[in-house]
């Protein structure tokens, strides 16, 4: 159908009957046959085709190693991404149950006795009893 | 059979029309060249044509009238042709007229006539296509084609020798 279609329009009112003699003389003529090879044809398409296929994967690994390679050397606060918030140091307190106090005979307890409450509240002395020294133990 | 299978089948069958359309450029090993990287061209294709045939045709124009052009290629043409020679046509007992002389006619038209005539009773196209393949409009086509069948008659009444003006 498609064949008739194209060989059925023309200038068929130009061409004189010697015309269309000639035309029908030339028709019975055949084309040398070429040496043209389907297979190679095809064989050069595929090789072709996978060319470009190689090509496209190449061209997305490129682009996936340079944006990893970006990745790593922009630092993270040029990328725009949200500020970071630093949180503060914490300091651990010991309870106040572990905190050694020092001795009721230190200086420190002794100045704090006086200051808070005057010589009165120092705290006993815990010496051992004087002894009489006679004339006698005297050498 | 698989769409590849089938286009490569039409090309194939019609690539005897092809070498000889390219042949009014080139030489006949660089005409079959042409006419294979067209195959391959059109079997990349991802979608195929509208008309595979025009479309084949249309790429063995440009690359023939692109290889013609290289100074190079011209140069290794000259010495092929010098070397081997390949007639247009197939001798044939059967043929209504000679080959040599049908091939020396049309080798003396002009080339916008020739190649309409090529595509036509060769190539087997119609003159919308011809007309795409040539860039050319189909009223030009058609009085092309007329022209050129009524200098070939002209041509092939006379003796040889003659120009076809």
């Amino acid at each position: 159908m498609r064949e008739q279609d194209r060989l059925s329009d023309g200038p068929g009112d130009e061409l004189g009957p010697g015309e269309r003699e000639l035309e029908t003389a030339l028709k019975s003529l055949s084309p040398a046959r070429p040496g043209v090879d389907a297979v190679g044809a095809a064989f050069s398409a595929g090789r072709h085709s996978g060319r470009r296929e190689a090509r496209l994967w190449r061209g997305a690994a490129g682009v996936f190693l340079l944006a990893l390679a970006g990745s790593w050397v922009v630092p993270a606060r040029h990328r725009g991404g949200p500020p970071v918030v630093e949180s503060p140091a914490l300091v651990s307190v010991p309870a106040a149950s572990s905190v050694v106090r020092p001795p009721s005979q230190s200086l420190i307890m002794l100045d704090k006795a006086v200051r808070d409450g005057g010589l009165d509240a120092l705290p006993d002395a815990g010496l051992p009893p004087a002894q009489a020294v006679r004339a006698r133990d005297r050498v | 059979m698989s769409e590849v299978n089938r286009l490569a089948q039409l090309v194939v069958e019609r690539s005897a029309g092809m070498a000889l359309y390219a042949r009014q450029w080139l030489d006949a090993a660089s005409a079959d060249d042409v006419v294979q990287e067209a195959l391959a061209a059109l079997l990349i294709q991802r979608r195929p044509p509208d008309d595979p045939v025009a479309w084949t045709y249309r790429a063995v124009r440009n690359a023939a009238i692109d290889h013609a052009r290289s100074a190079s290629r011209r140069r290794r043409r000259e010495q092929v042709v010098a070397g081997t020679r390949r007639e247009w046509f197939e001798q044939s007992a059967d043929a209504a007229m000679d080959a040599r002389t049908a091939e020396e006619a049309l080798r003396r038209l002009p080339e916008e006539l020739r190649e309409v005539v090529i595509l036509r009773i060769w190539g087997g196209l119609g003159f919308a296509a011809i007309a795409a393949v040539a860039n050319a409009s189909v009223s030009t086509v058609h009085k092309r084609y007329a022209t050129a069948l009524r200098q070939l008659r002209v041509a092939l009444e006379k003796p040889c020798g003659n120009k076809i003006d």
